[in-house]
């Protein structure tokens, strides 16, 4: 229980982002894609954080990029929940012949840099919303199997398990009612980390001019237009990034205090 | 082609045998097991760590590994409910998990991780009756109750709502025989069932069982080291020694008059209660050891142990399991000259 105060720091970072998120309308003073002739101003009273290159105000569309990252990052670590899952699942319950072809599988994604592997692929299929999900999802999936499948192999071992066999038990429903609750809560704190991975991965592939296509308001993209004008005014870059670092950590914390 | 036989016995084992490939050879974990059981009798299978007992209960219940390297032979006829006989070594997936828990259920050694630590027992007894009977949730309850209370557990109610871990050891067992007995099984195997708990607790379990199968006529493979157990539960004994029955009888008989030196050595290891050693008489032992299944002795398995062995006749040939009473078997080939 020493980790405690490391789930609630976490935890309260999430629920702050989340919050921001949701009431982006009312707490934006402007709208995020609105452009107007005062370009690139400095932090002043009517723009806080200033004015980007199409002099859209930087508070309002970091405001509004709390939920294009939330949106990536929840639904990129739900896709690899999706895939890894079943796929850790079904090799750890079953073992044999199945996880044979799973182990190396997993093994060879997991040697493979995310980040890399997340730039060829959306490379290859264009950056959108959804195909960012996606991609990422497909690069992170290996982690979650490969941490279901470890836990799937030591609950299959407990009497628990033997006594659903012996009770006449289907597989798949021992999987469901008493190997998969059991694995769920390790589960949560890898995609609360999944989240964090998605989420800084995301941002790193928008920099790259990868990421979310504009105008959408997202902080990795943020970065990169402010990089133009740092001299300018730093906050251009600065307010984006910051963002995405207390995002992560708070995703990060949460999910790595539960062991 | 019907025939006018008496009924068949319950649980019909017939020369069972298990063998695991392992990288060093062939281990024979269960060689040439047979024994019948009918309604309502209690049979044990005594003997020690690695001597196939519990290989053996596991295959009654077909909850050994399918995969490549587990061998079993022989038949293990189960009637059911329904008055069918099926081989449970050949039964189909689907046929095989109808007749677990529901023909046949299973209570395991440790009590302790037996159960899933994150549902209340009431759940996990209800799910045990769902799964082979369709019942309304709250017929399912009612039956939970009834049985726990049966069981006699004091205020069943409120161990319905709890966790395992707020039970104790005894408790849980109970809990495990309830979850067995939920579908009304006609035949238990009980695995150690008492090992882990207080002697106390244990005397108290087995009056249970034995009452509960007063009550249901089941019948119940008790699988145990221990032999005073045995002597309190059991209508017949079979004593396996590596794999191999050697020594089996009604459990009064065998008691009074073992023929099998390995079995009168286990019932002369047993600390007597009135018998006062004399100060610094040990408690007698076995010497040696249960050989390894690699490395089986030649001849009878246990000649390098036996006080009794002859070379030459007990290194050479294994003996064969003999009748040496109406309803006794031995496993021995000098079983006739020793007493």
């Amino acid at each position: 229980m020493m980790k405690n105060w490391r789930f609630l720091a976490g935890a309260s970072i999430v629920v702050a982002v989340m919050a921001v998120a949701a009431v982006a309308p009312i707490l934006a003073p402007y709208e995020p894609n609105k452009s107007s002739v005062f370009m690139l101003e400095t932090p002043s009273a009517t723009h806080w954080l200033g004015t980007d290159e199409l002099g859209r105000d930087i508070l309002s569309r970091l405001i509004y990029g709390a939920r294009t990252s939330l949106v990536i990052g929840i639904g990129a670590a739900g896709v690899a929940l999706l895939i890894g899952a079943p796929i850790g699942l079904a090799g750890g319950y079953f073992r044999g012949r199945i996880d044979l072809l799973i182990v190396p599988v997993i093994d060879l994604f997991v040697a493979m840099p995310a980040l890399i592997l997340a730039l060829i692929i959306t490379v290859m299929v264009g950056p959108s919303h959804k195909n960012l999900i996606l991609v990422l999802g497909f690069v992170m999936w290996p982690t979650m199997a490969r941490l279901v499948r470890g836990q799937a192999l030591v609950i299959r071992e407990a009497t628990y398990i033997e006594a659903a066999v012996a009770a006449g038990g289907t597989s798949a429903w021992i999987i469901r009612r008493h190997v998969w609750p059991n694995i769920m809560r390790l589960v949560a704190a890898q995609i609360a980390i999944a989240v964090s991975l998605a989420t800084i991965t995301a941002a790193s592939l928008s920099f790259l001019g990868l990421g979310i296509p504009p105008p959408t308001a997202d902080w990795g993209g943020m970065v990169r237009s402010g990089f133009d004008y740092l001299a300018l005014n730093p906050a251009m870059s600065l307010a984006p990034g910051a963002a995405t670092t207390i995002t992560v950590l708070g995703f990060y914390l949460g999910g790595s205090a539960v062991e | 082609m019907q025939q006018a036989t008496p009924d068949p016995p319950l649980l019909d084992v017939e020369a069972l045998t298990v063998c695991y490939r392992a990288r060093a050879g062939l281990v024979h974990a269960v060689s040439d097991v047979s024994f019948q059981l009918g309604q309502g009798e209690t049979l044990a299978i005594v003997g020690e760590s690695g001597s196939g007992k519990s290989t053996t209960g596991l295959a009654i219940m077909g909850l050994l590994p399918t995969d490549r390297r587990t061998i079993v032979h022989g038949a293990i006829r189960l009637t059911s409910k329904s008055g069918s006989v099926n081989d449970v070594l050949r039964l189909a997936d689907r046929e095989r998990r109808r007749v677990r828990g529901n023909d046949i259920a299973m209570i395991f050694q440790d009590p302790m991780s037996s159960l899933n630590p994150i549902y209340s027992i009431g759940s996990q007894i209800v799910e045990a009756v769902e799964q082979h009977r369709r019942v309304a949730r709250r017929e399912a309850i009612a039956d939970a109750l009834r049985l726990l209370g049966q069981l006699g557990v004091p205020s069943p109610d409120r161990i319905l709502a709890s966790y395992p871990h707020q039970l104790s050891g005894g408790m849980r067992q109970r809990v495990m025989i309830a979850i067995a007995l939920s579908c009304r099984p006609r035949a238990l195997i009980a695995d150690e069932p008492t090992t882990a708990l207080d002697v106390t607790i244990q005397a108290q379990i087995l009056a249970l069982l034995k009452r509960v199968q007063r009550e249901t006529a089941m019948a119940v493979v008790f699988i145990t080291h221990n032999l005073s157990v045995v002597a309190e539960v059991a209508d017949r004994i079979v004593v396996m020694y590596a794999g191999r029955i050697v020594e089996a009888g009604p459990v009064r008989e065998v008691f009074k008059s073992p023929r099998m030196p390995y079995t009168r050595s286990l019932l002369r290891s047993l600390p007597r209660l009135g018998h006062v050693p004399r100060s610094g008489e040990p408690l007698e032992a076995i010497p040696g050891n249960v050989p390894s299944p690699l490395a089986l002795p030649s001849g009878c398995t246990f000649h390098p142990r036996c006080p009794h062995q002859v070379a030459g006749v007990c290194d050479g040939l294994m003996p064969g399991l003999e009748r040496c009473a109406p309803n006794r078997l031995v496993r021995c080939a000098r079983w006739r000259e020793i007493d």
